[in-house]
Parts: C-alpha cells; structure tokens; sequence
C-alpha cells in the first residue's frame, strides 16, 4: 500500500517519544515520506476528527500513524519503537 | 410578596389567644393521623406553620384565620388532618409563599390510585426492571411517595463544599428541569437515600468476610472468609444483593476470575486423572488389604465418582464441584426475588478465559488476607480457562427448562494476553453463548483501550479504571471500588429545539447553560446526600473498612457521570444531516467535547470527578420525547416513533431503524467511544436465527481490533413459553407487528399460551418485552434494523 505521510504524535513526559521520533524520522528520510509531528494534546480539530473516522485514538504516545492510499493505518500506539520494528510494521500493511 | 398579617401584632396577642379559644369551640372534631379524633386546635395549626413551613406567627396566624373562615362558612362538619394541611397550603399559595407551601404540604396517594397500584401496580411504574409480586407493590408506592418527596425537596438553592475547599452556590430549580425535561434526573426515587452504582472486588469478602448488615453481623449474621468454592460462590451473590439494597443502581465483580482461582486449586483434569491413577496404585498395595475382586469392582467404578473420591482425598476441588459452583451462580443471581421491591439483583460480572497479565506473578491473597508464599494468580491458568468454559456451558444449557439466565450480566473481556490458540475454545464457548441468546457483552482490550489498568464495567454498563498509581495498587490488592454517585442527562434535544433556526453557537450558550446550571448542581445534590448518609449513618454499609483501612464507600471518589441522550435528533435539528453523514458525526464530535470541557472545568473546579457517559434511557427516552413533543411543536419530525410513542435514540447511537451497513453503523458508533470516559456500549441488533459461533467469533475480534468500539453485544428476540417450554428466537423475516399493542398479544407458536414472553434487550440488560418494557421502548424494538451476520 501506497504510504503518502507519516503522522507522529508525542507529547511531554513521554518517555519512548524521543526514540520513536527519531525512528520515524530515519524511516520517513530513507523511504521519502513526508512527515509531519504533533503534540497529542494540542491536535488540530480536523485532524482529530479524520482519525475517529479512520477509527484511530491517540490515547498513549509515541503514536504513529501512516496515510494510505485506503485511508489512515496506526503503526504503533503507545509502545517504544525502533527504526526498525518501524520499517517492519510499515512493509506489513 | 408577603403580605404582614397583623400591623399591630405585639398589642393585638391578647385578643388573638381570645379569638384562638372562640374559632376552637366552633369547630367540628379532627380526624388526626395519630389515628384520633380530636378537638380542633388553631394554636396546633399555627404552631406547626411555623416549624414545618418556617413562616412567621404572624403569617402562620393568618393562615390559620383563612382557613377557620373557610372551614365556618363551608359548614363542613367533618375534617381531617391531611384536609386542614392541603387548605392552609392553599392559602400560603394564594398568598405567594411558594416556598412555604412546599416545606409544608403532604405527600400522599390519591385512594383511587393507590387501590390501582395494589391491583394493577405495573401500570404504575415505567421501571422496566419490575415484576409483579407483592414486595413490587411496596416499591411502586415508595417510588410515588419518594419522587414526590424528591420533586419538593430538590433544592432551588443549593450550597455544597467541594473537595478543593472552595463554597458553590446555584440558584436553580432542579426539579423543574426535570420536569420539564431540560435534564433528566436519574433515580429520583432514591436520590434522596442512597448512592447509585458500584463494581467491587470479590477479595473484599475474601478478607473481610461477609456481615450484610455493617454492623458486625448483629442484624444479621457473621460469616468468615470463604475457603471452600460453594462458600465463595454464595458470599458473591449475597454480597451482591446486601449491595443492592443500599444502592440504586447495578451490582458488579470485577477481578472475578483472579478471585475465584485458589478456590478452583488441583481443579485440572489431567492432574486429578494422575491423581486418580496414583490412589488406585496406592490402593492395590497389599498394605490397604485390598483384595483382587474388589480392585475388579473399583475399575467399574464411574470416573466422576473417583474423581470425586480422590478430590476429597487429596482435599481437591472436584469437575462435579466446580460444574456445580459454576451452576450455583446464576441460580442464586435470578432466584434471590428479594432486592428493591422484590426485583432480581441487577448484577454482572466481568469476566475471561484466563488470569490478568498484571495479576500472572501477584502472590494470591489468602481467605482472612494473608499473602500466599506459595501461590501467585498465574498458577491458576488452566483451573480458570476450565471453569470459564464449565460456566459458559452452564449459562448455554439454561434453567431447569432451558430458559436464558438474564442475570448475572457477562461481560467477557477480551484482552491480548488470551488471543491465544489455547483460548480460543473458551472464547468460542462465549460465542455460542452470544449466538443462541445474545446474552455476553464484550468489554474491548484490544484497541486504543490495551493500556487500561483496571479496568472494568460495571452492571449499568458505565467503564471504568484507575487512573493514578493509588489506585492501581488498590486494584491489584483487591480494594478497589469502582462507581459513580448519580447519572444526570442534560437533554441536547431541548436546547435544539430553543434554537431552532439559529446558529450553532445559540446551540452551545443554551446547552452549557443547562449543564452548568442544572445537571452540575444536580449530581452535586446527590453527591452532598451520600455524604449525609454517610454522616448520619443511615447505610451502614458504607462506613464499614476495606482491608486497606478505607471506608467502602468515599463519596469524593466516586464519579459524577453527565449521561447523553438523542444526539441523532439533536444533529439532525442543528445541521439538517442525520447522524451517520459526515456533517452529522463532526457536530457530535463537537457536542461530545464540549461536554468533556465542561467536565473536566467542573472536575478541576470541584475536586470531584465528572464524567461523560451513555445513558441507559429505558425511561428517559420516551419521557423526555414525550415531553419535547408537547412542549416544542416544530420538533416533532425529528422524534422517533409515533405519538404517543415518539422516542429519543439512544445516547450518540445511530437512530434504530437507520439503512446503514452494519459495518458502517459499528464505526459510526465506535468513533464516539472514546469520548464518552465513563462508558458507551453498542448494540448490534442481529436477524440470524442461528447465528455460527465460529463466524460469530471471528467477527466479535475483527470488531474489537479494527474499530475504536469499547463495549459491545449482540441482541436477539428471544420467546419463552412457561406453559410448554418451548423456545425459540423470533424470526423477523417472518413476524410482523405493527404496533406495541399488537407485541403484547404474542402467543407461544408451539402452545397458543398467551402467558408467552419475549426476551430482549432494552438497553444495558434482557427484560420481558411484554410485562416491563414501556410502550415507547416497545416502539423502538419493533424499529430496530436487524443485521444479517452470515450474507
Ligand atoms: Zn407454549
């Protein structure tokens, strides 16, 4: 499946973000896909609402998210991740 | 205004006790309700105005004179207390003192009714949790009497200290509100006695064990903690039932199956087959003088007898003992008829095919609560998945006649650590449960919901879980008490209607208006209540300790849940597009999080916690539509049913009878779950007769994984006949009813036996549709859209 852009959510005091960001961001360079970060508790509203549609809720962080061309799939939630288990979940879907 | 009754009352009270003397000798004699006939006495009268309705003496003789000119000029010759009561609050009507008369009137029940609620009481009551029996006759008086009572003492003004030290003062009319259906007060006919739902930890009596009166069992009796599997099982139901006497609302386990582990101890079946073997071994020894004809005769011994022989031996638990604990629950859950007015405990337990992963290395706690050094919960895997399946067995073979158990509720939990082949039969076994009665709900781990700690359903259908390490640690020692004080639903419906034709903004200033100034103030009544029960100490209960030296039940922790009602008309009415196009769903997003603001603004002002939730509704939905279609004309259209059946959709579910995928109506729902903090559970109303199990399972995950559901079920129309037994699932495709009058005359297809019921579910639970579900529910069953699984 076509991967368009990669959604990365952290937040403060999120103890696995710095690694997951680093990872996605390794992942998004390698691959070329755009990617954008957000702080989980300041989510655009839009945003916020595309993903209860795609029937995704960040309730944990690091979150990642990856814009398909069927819609929205959530890599990780919540978990510590490397580049790659990353790269692994990614080539899955 | 309050007009003075006597400009010159200091010079004029000689006069006065004069005049007093000379109205007493021309009155007729009162019936009182000391049950005697006494001489009238006006200084009685006044007296009492002024204790019971705090006016003035002034004022109270005024009063008092009004009435005695009324009594002498009528030449009424027979009088009576309740009588004389109603006039003088006549009188403080007629003279303004609204409040006064409120203070001071009587609560009662017009003869004719009550003669009516003694013959036909289910005709008196939209409780659709009552059966007839005589105790039910009891309640439906109690509820008129105590709503009334509610009604008139519902503060207009009240004041209460929150926990974050801060004064709040609301001048509001609470019941007002209700009546005229701006906010639906839940349970007002306990609201002024006691708090309303609770799930507890079955190692609470593990420790404790079992006192249902708080006192030290002087009422009733003392029981120590439970060691045997029988014990357990009847400490559970009645520490259920003690519970629901001194609440409103439902009853629940969690921690069910880590509890009941150590009890189920040697239960494996291949260890008590070993077991088996090494006693027949030991037996042959020429030591036991067992001689070879009876070694024969042992061999043709059934199997069960000797593993009920080596059990007792070994001081095992034995198959037959735990098929009947498992037996044992549903019967003593539906056959103790004796909680609130004779009613069936409302109760549910959560349960799963295995031990929790944060429970697998705990040390188990001991009957008396000691720290086990030799077990932990992961000893007891195998024990727990072969009592989970004994037990869904029981729950699928039914009563005596094969009639569903409708209690206790099952709330299967479906968590990662048993996505596991070695589960699956037990998960299938919950599926074929779910495929002949619709019975299990499935309590959803699996999504944005695996990082919950402790978390559980209670039977009301609101979630729970901790939230702060405290409470984690008290959920893994087994002292966590999970509930809420008090449900109000501010009706969204309403303030559309008042805005119809302007802006969503309008929408928002009259909604927030009623959550801040009625549904807030009114959750804080109930939450100011428990704390004077607590303080006076009207349930007993309450103040008795858990292990961890807290009391029961601590008011400021249990959670204050602003409940939702009829989004699907409320967006319909706002934005012109139902509820499942995308304009729709944006706006109940948008309503949804305003309501989380206003909650977290409150929980942060208060110190308590408030919470948004789904609202049950079985008597909110046809209330507050009745009331709406009275009220604002130019919203008929929108309400669902027809009059004087209209109803309310249920919380943020998609309307009943919606042509939508089934597909498309999970995740339109699901999206909503995470918004409602305090619970939201989805219906899936199904039209197979013989759903497949094993599809059945497979489609219970992918929902569970693919959407952000949190609590689901599947619901099938089932009939029972009392007369022949027979049962079966309504057939859709093939019964047509075109009214609820019409659903009240269904007979039994095999007998004709009008006495035939049909179970379904209302809203969190199964009820006979024809002896309890109100007409508007009826309306909405026979709107449901039902799904086919297998197309
Ligand atoms: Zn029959």
């Amino acid at each position: 499946m076509k991967v368009s852009k990669l959604l990365v959510f952290t937040q403060e005091n999120c103890p696995n973000c710095p690694v997951a960001k680093k990872a996605a961001e390794k992942v998004s360079e390698e691959l070329r896909i755009p990617l954008e970060i957000f702080d989980v508790t300041r989510l655009p509203e839009e945003l916020e609402f595309e993903l209860l549609q795609n029937q995704i809720y960040i309730a944990s962080t690091p979150a990642i998210v990856a814009i398909e061309e069927g819609g929205m799939r959530l890599l990780v939630l919540g978990d510590p991740v490397s580049y790659e288990d990353l790269k692994n979940i990614l080539m899955k879907g | 205004m309050v007009k003075p009754a006597f400009d010159h009352a200091e010079e004029e009270s000689p006069r006065k006790e004069k005049d007093e003397t000379f109205w007493n000798s021309l009155m007729p004699a009162v019936r009182t309700n000391r049950g005697m006939i006494e001489p009238f006495d006006v200084t009685k009268i006044i007296n009492s105005l002024v204790k019971e309705a705090g006016v003035s003496r002034d004022v109270a003789s005024e009063v008092a004179r009004s009435v005695v000119k009324r009594i002498l000029s009528s030449n009424i010759q027979w009088l009576s207390g309740p009588m004389i009561r109603e006039m003088c609050c006549s009188v403080l009507a007629e003279m303004g003192l609204v409040e006064a008369r409120k203070k001071y009137t009587r609560i009662g029940i017009p003869i004719y009714d009550l003669n009516e609620m003694i013959i036909n009481p289910l005709q008196h009551t939209w409780n659709a949790n009552l059966q007839i029996n005589p105790e039910t006759i009891a309640k439906v008086i109690y509820d008129r009497v105590m709503t009334e009572h509610t009604y008139l003492t519902l503060p207009g003004h009240l004041e209460v200290t929150v926990p974050t030290g801060k004064r709040l003062f609301f001048d509001t009319n609470i019941a007002d509100a209700h009546l005229n259906g701006d906010n639906y007060h839940k349970d007002r006919e306990y609201t002024s006695i006691r708090d309303y739902c609770a799930s507890w930890d079955p190692r609470l009596f593990i420790v404790l064990g079992l006192e249902p009166d708080g006192l030290g069992g002087m009422h009733s009796s003392s029981a120590g903690p439970p060691k045997h599997l029988t014990v357990f099982v009847n400490h559970a139901a009645i520490w259920l039932a003690s519970w629901q006497s001194n609440m409103s609302g439902g009853q629940g386990f969690h921690n069910w199956m880590e509890s009941i582990a150590w009890y189920l101890r040697g239960f494996k079946q291949e260890e008590v087959l070993k077991s088996a073997a090494q006693l027949i071994a030991e037996m042959n020894q020429p030591a036991l003088g067992l001689t070879d004809e009876l070694y024969q005769r042992f061999n043709q011994i059934p199997r069960e007898i000797v593993q009920a022989i080596v059990a007792y031996v070994l001081r095992r638990v034995s198959q037959r003992e735990v098929e009947q604990a498992c037996q044992h629950t549903p019967y003593i859950a539906t056959q103790q008829y004796v909680a609130r007015g004779g009613q069936v405990p409302f109760t549910s337990i959560d349960i799963g095919p295995g031990i929790k992963k944060e429970f697998m290395n705990e040390p188990v706690i001991l009957p008396g609560g000691k720290m086990s050094e030799k077990y932990v919960y992961g000893d007891f895997v195998d024990e727990v998945k072969t009592y989970f399946i004994e037990f869904m067995k029981v729950m699928y073979y039914g009563d005596r006649y094969g009639k569903l158990f409708n209690y206790p509720k099952l709330n299967i939990e479906l968590r990662e650590e048993w996505m596991k082949p070695e589960f699956e039969e037990a998960y299938i076994w919950a599926a074929r449960l779910t495929a002949k009665y619709g019975l299990p709900y499935f309590v959803n781990y699996l999504n944005w919901r695996k990082k919950i700690i402790g978390g559980c359903v209670s039977c009301c259908s609101h979630t729970w879980g901790a939230k702060t390490p405290e409470q984690v640690e008290e959920y893994l020692s087994g002292n966590a008490v999970y509930g809420a004080i008090q449900m109000d639903t501010p009706n969204p419906v309403a303030s559309a209607a008042r805005t119809i034709g302007q802006d969503e903004d309008a929408f928002f200033d009259d909604f927030g208006r009623i959550i801040n100034e009625v549904t807030v103030p009114s959750l804080l009544h109930r939450y100011e209540v428990v704390k004077r029960i607590k303080r006076l100490g009207l349930a007993p209960l309450y103040n008795v300790k858990r292990p961890n030296g807290k009391d029961m039940i601590i008011p400021e922790e249990r959670e204050l849940l602003i409940g939702t009602i009829g989004f699907a008309e409320t967006v319909e009415i706002v934005t012109g597009y139902p509820l499942w196009h995308e304009e729709g769903l944006k706006f109940a997003v948008k309503v949804l999080k305003f309501m989380n603001n206003l909650a977290k603004e409150w929980s942060e002002e208060t110190g308590l916690i408030f919470e948004v939730t789904r609202t049950p509704a079985e008597s909110a939905a046809g209330k507050l539509a009745r009331i709406l279609y009275e009220r604002y004309p130019e919203v008929r259209p929108y309400l669902r049913g027809k009059y004087p059946n209209v109803y309310l959709t249920n919380s943020v579910h998609q309307p009943v009878d919606a042509d939508i995928p089934l597909a498309e109506r999970i995740k339109k729902e699901a999206m909503f779950a995470p918004l409602l903090g305090g619970g939201f559970l989805q219906h899936i109303f199904l039209e197979d007769v013989q759903p497949d199990p094993y599809a059945l399972w497979k489609f219970i995950v992918k929902i569970a994984r693919n959407t952000l559901t949190a609590y689901f079920d599947f619901t099938l129309d089932i009939w029972v006949c009392p007369d022949c037994h027979a049962q079966g699932t309504i057939d859709w495709r093939n019964h047509q009813f075109d009214s609820p009058a019409e659903l009240v005359e269904f007979k039994c297809p095999k007998c004709g036996s009008r006495r035939a019921e049909i179970y379904s579910r209302i809203t969190g639970y199964l009820q006979g549709v024809k002896a309890t579900w109100n007409d508007p529910k009826k309306q909405e069953l026979l709107d449901r859209r039902r799904y086919n699984l297998n197309v």
